[in-house]
């Protein structure tokens, strides 16, 4: 028999599977497995200049052979959801369909799922984010320091460093580009005036290598990063399961829909999944299941095994807002060539003395998702538009920001039946309180406040649909208390015997700092600790 | 990824419209008469994005527009999107119907001077306008090819030359518009006698 079956394979899943291979269990992956084969072979391996100029199939890529990449809609998500990425999502909508009013869910069933397309951001929770888990920093940190080992890792030893927790060995991190260094210098020059008013600035910890590891090539600085991974420096979950892949003990099924599990009397885990082409039903057993298929996914598989149809269970998002800006530090300067398409700079926001739950806000430089985005953006006519925007692209950036959420009953998802046969459906409902929007306003305004100091000027402020930041968390929260749709410190779900959840869903509250990470993190731990429970 | 658009390009007709009208907003965007593979990708795109001549020519009068159209002139894009970031269709997102701005294409077909000024006037007042959209649509077209792409490419100005780039192409844009809102409003209240 199968030792262990692992849902997914995502950051988290091929995370939570590494320590039971390397423990010599006998693990299978079940997976649906979309991959991207039409537009990643077109990609070259060359400089955004140089595919520019000189390759003729690139409307291929960067349009879409749908024209998928010319965004015709008025709500600004997935702009980084370029046509190569849009694997990532494919299928979700109707498969594992969701019912939200304002909520902007994204799903994945694709190979690697999420972070196919992550923006590859790297920070581990603060001591203070535990305070409602039952887990410490203490043990959590071995688990930080194997997978920033197993993904390869990038960032300064800056301000930013000394927040946090040692999570691990980080490479030197990737050079920046112009717009972002202008920026950096001028907060480096009043770093102590900032400091004292809660502002701290460094290089954005990346999962992106600046030298080889583990098979993988340093950056390229192609700024390609939106369309492709050429060089394979941006860590992708697909590189770990290409490890998982030379165990012999483990077996990766792809084409498979997981729906279900039951616990049989005989102390097995059995686990139903659809098969893609026939949609025939598949059960396989094992002695104990991981659920990694991703907040959303791991939530709506418990409640249809457990029959909780109509539970509210919590679901936590980053909201997410944007902020583009213009760049003052640059005007009349030529920047350089060289560069990545990530986010350049991080800062943190201590909004009081407490010195707990900072505001994230990252900065990104604009190039390589194309001048032609921008024009639907201006109350120009597209001429002018045109030669303004491309004289302002030198200085323009993108200033994000996330804030931090927390449950309340105004925030749930709750799995239905489909009444004509289909696929259940996902209720979820959204809704932000007073107080909280007006922290966020608060927050984000001390954020623009910040970069106008830095002579980067915020244009326009553009709050996103909850949902649209991509970060889910907390519908099965790790919790010190017994109860129902919580799971323990080791990720065990209450009441059952041995179906484990390593993935976000386990985070709660869900910090600014993007949880990406801890996932891996958490996952690692929950595979770890299983290994030593199964005895190998 | 799923789209579902309603429309496609049906006719030899519809197609050729769409064909002038290409070879008209590429001679406006970058100053010259884009090339035929560009024009047959513009009149793809339209077909794929839903923004067609014939749509806009029912909607100038026939009404037979009304069996593809939403509540409110609206049609329904299920473009999919996700990882956070800039823009694209948010699933069940509303999208102006092209037809508002019927009758418009052919205006500027028939006058093309009056081009720069509708999409000025149309900026302001119909940024949803399918002219808008089109334009919009030959941009993305434009850039995506090695022929045109230094047009979108960063213009890296030393100071003077820029805020006077700047400028200049501001103050131009406020003399269109101050042209084009007039003129946008003649055009569809021609369409309405």
């Amino acid at each position: 028999m199968t030792d262990v079956i692992v849902v997914g394979s995502g950051a988290s899943a091929v995370n939570a599977a590494y320590p039971l291979c390397e423990a010599g269990l006998k693990v299978a992956m079940l997976d649906f497995g979309n991959r991207d084969d039409k537009y990643a072979p077109l990609v070259p391996s060359k400089d955004f200049l140089e595919v520019r100029r000189t390759e003729e199939t690139q409307h291929r890529y960067f349009l879409g052979d749908r024209f998928e990449g010319v965004p015709m809609g008025d709500i600004r998500v997935g702009g980084t959801l370029t046509p190569p990425r849009q694997f990532v999502v494919a299928d979700a909508p109707e498969l594992v369909p969701t019912d939200t009013g304002e909520f902007a869910p994204s799903e994945s069933l694709a190979l690697g799922g999420l972070a196919s397309g992550w923006g590859a951001g790297v920070l581990p929770l603060r001591d203070e984010d535990y305070a409602d888990m039952p887990i410490t920093p203490a043990d959590m940190e071995p688990h930080y320091k194997i997978v920033a080992d197993r993904i390869g890792m990038s960032g300064g030893d800056d301000d930013l460093r000394p927040l946090f927790p040692d999570y691990g060995e980080l490479m030197p991190p990737l050079d920046l580009d112009s717009n972002a260094e202008s920026v950096l210098k001028r907060y480096e020059r009043r770093r102590g005036a900032f400091n004292n008013e809660g502002f701290f600035m460094g290089r954005t910890p990346l999962a992106v290598l600046t030298r080889g590891h583990r098979g993988r090539g340093a950056h390229q600085y192609h700024d390609m990063d939106y369309w492709a991974d050429t060089d394979e420096s941006v860590y992708r979950p697909g590189y770990t399961l290409k490890e998982l892949k030379r165990f012999p003990n483990f077996s990766y099924l792809d084409n498979r829909l997981v729906l279900s599990f039951r616990e049989t009397g005989d102390g097995a885990v059995e686990v139903t999944a659809a098969l893609r082409d026939t949609k025939e039903i598949e059960t396989r057993s094992a002695r104990a299941l991981v659920l990694s298929a991703g907040t959303l996914g791991s939530a709506r598989i418990v409640l249809r095994s457990l029959g909780k149809y109509g539970t509210r269970v919590p679901v936590l998002t980053n909201m997410y807002t944007f902020i583009p800006s213009i760049n003052l530090n640059m005007f009349g300067k030529a920047p350089r060539d060289r560069r990545s398409s990530h986010a350049q700079v991080t800062l943190l926001y201590f909004r009081d003395s407490s010195g707990r739950h900072p505001v994230l806000s990252n900065f990104f430089s604009y190039r390589s998702l194309l001048t032609f985005k921008l024009l639907r953006e201006s109350p120009l006519p597209h001429r002018e538009g045109l030669a303004i925007m491309r004289s302002l692209l030198s200085l323009f950036a993108i200033v994000t920001v996330f804030h931090r959420d927390v449950p309340s009953a105004r925030k749930y998802c709750v799995l239905r039946e489909s009444p004509g046969g289909g696929p259940d459906r996902m209720e979820i409902g959204y809704e932000t309180s007073e107080e909280e929007w007006r922290r966020y306003k608060a927050d984000e305004n001390a954020v623009k406040s910040f970069y106008r100091r830095l002579r980067c000027l915020p244009i326009k402020t553009i709050r996103l649909p909850p949902g649209s930041s991509v970060h889910y968390s907390g519908t099965l929260p790790m919790s010190r208390e017994k109860r129902e749709l919580t799971c323990d410190s080791e990720g065990r779900l209450f009441g059952t015997r041995a179906v484990y959840v390593a993935d976000g869903s386990v985070i709660s509250p869900m910090p600014s700092t993007v949880p990406t990470l801890t996932m891996m993190a958490i996952a690692d731990r929950v595979g770890a600790l299983l290994a030593r429970r199964l005895g190998r | 990824m799923r789209r579902e658009y309603v429309v496609t390009v049906e006719s030899e007709s519809e197609r050729r419209l769409l064909e002038k009208e290409a070879r008209l907003y590429g001679r406006y965007l970058v100053d010259r008469e884009p090339s035929q593979e560009i024009v047959e990708r513009f009149v793809e795109a339209c077909g794929e994005l839903g923004v067609t001549a014939t749509l806009e020519s029912s909607a100038a009068g026939s009404g037979a527009e009304s069996a593809q159209q939403g509540a409110g002139g609206y049609v329904t894009a299920t473009a999919e999107s996700g990882v956070g970031g800039l823009r694209g269709a948010h699933p069940g997102s509303r999208v102006a119907h092209p037809g508002s701005s019927a009758g418009m294409t052919r205006f500027c077909l028939a006058h093309p001077w009056s081009l720069p000024f509708l999409d000025a006037g149309c900026a302001l007042i119909r940024p949803e306008a399918a002219l808008r959209r089109k334009i919009y649509i030959m941009a993305a077209v434009l850039e995506a090819s090695t022929q045109y792409t230094d047009k979108f490419l960063p213009a890296d100005l030393p100071g003077p030359a820029f805020l006077v780039r700047v400028a200049v192409n501001g103050m131009i844009a406020c003399v269109k518009a101050a042209i084009g809102v007039p003129l946008l409003i003649f055009v569809e209240g021609r369409r309405r006698d």
